[in-house]
């Protein structure tokens, strides 16, 4: 089974029960990189395992932007 | 070659001014090349060496631009006493192979020196800026 999702914007459709963990993994994202909100609330890292993706959620992720002369 | 239009430019160079002595950031956006809309960015290090921009205002930018129907163009920071150049913490952070990375060097604080480059794999290759 199958559920429809927002990604960045965009519509996917993604295997139903997914958690945000296996989402990031299917994208080859590392987690350590990068910023997850879902449904306009940002997850701290400790709940990517356990928060599941449900239907028509709206996920968003940013890789960190940062650097500098050091 | 990323193209800006010079009302951009100034906006960069007024934003990396504004925060000397610490490093400044921000986002370009735009499409088909162009940079047309310059998002000044807060550098939550506060640091003259380094900068992270803050996630939740990321957040917020990039919806900005999805509504806007832009895409990001650059991410851009100043370099405030050394040449501007990706040093290794700059390539290491660099995620977004699609994207230029924009650094002016304020080394001259009166003769700001930007350059543009790709990030991919760790290989940096600079293109030019054309300034409209």
């Amino acid at each position: 089974m199958t559920i429809k999702i927002q990604l960045n914007g965009k519509v996917q459709e993604i295997d139903a029960k997914m958690t945000v963990s296996d989402l990031l993994l299917k994208w080859k994202v590392r987690p350590e990189l990068v910023t997850v909100e879902v449904n306009e609330n940002i997850l701290q890292k400790l709940d990517y395992d356990g928060t599941e993706i449900k239907q028509n959620d709206n996920i968003e992720f940013v890789f960190y932007m940062g650097g500098g002369k050091s | 070659m990323i193209s800006i239009p010079k009302k951009v430019y100034d906006e960069m160079i007024a934003h990396a001014k504004a925060g000397y002595p610490n490093e400044a950031c921000g986002l370009l956006a735009g499409s088909l090349g162009r940079a047309d809309v310059f998002y000044p960015m807060r550098n939550m290090d506060n640091s003259a060496v380094s900068y992270f921009m803050d996630p939740k205002e990321q957040l917020m930018i990039f919806k900005k631009m999805r509504e806007t129907a832009l895409e990001m163009r650059g991410i851009f920071h100043s370099h405030v006493a050394s040449e501007a150049y990706p040093s290794q913490k700059d390539v290491r952070l660099a995620f977004y192979p699609d994207v230029s990375y924009l650094i002016v060097s304020l080394s001259e604080t009166e003769k700001p020196a930007l350059r543009s480059f790709r990030v991919f794999d760790e290989k940096v290759t600079e293109e030019k800026i054309q300034i409209l």
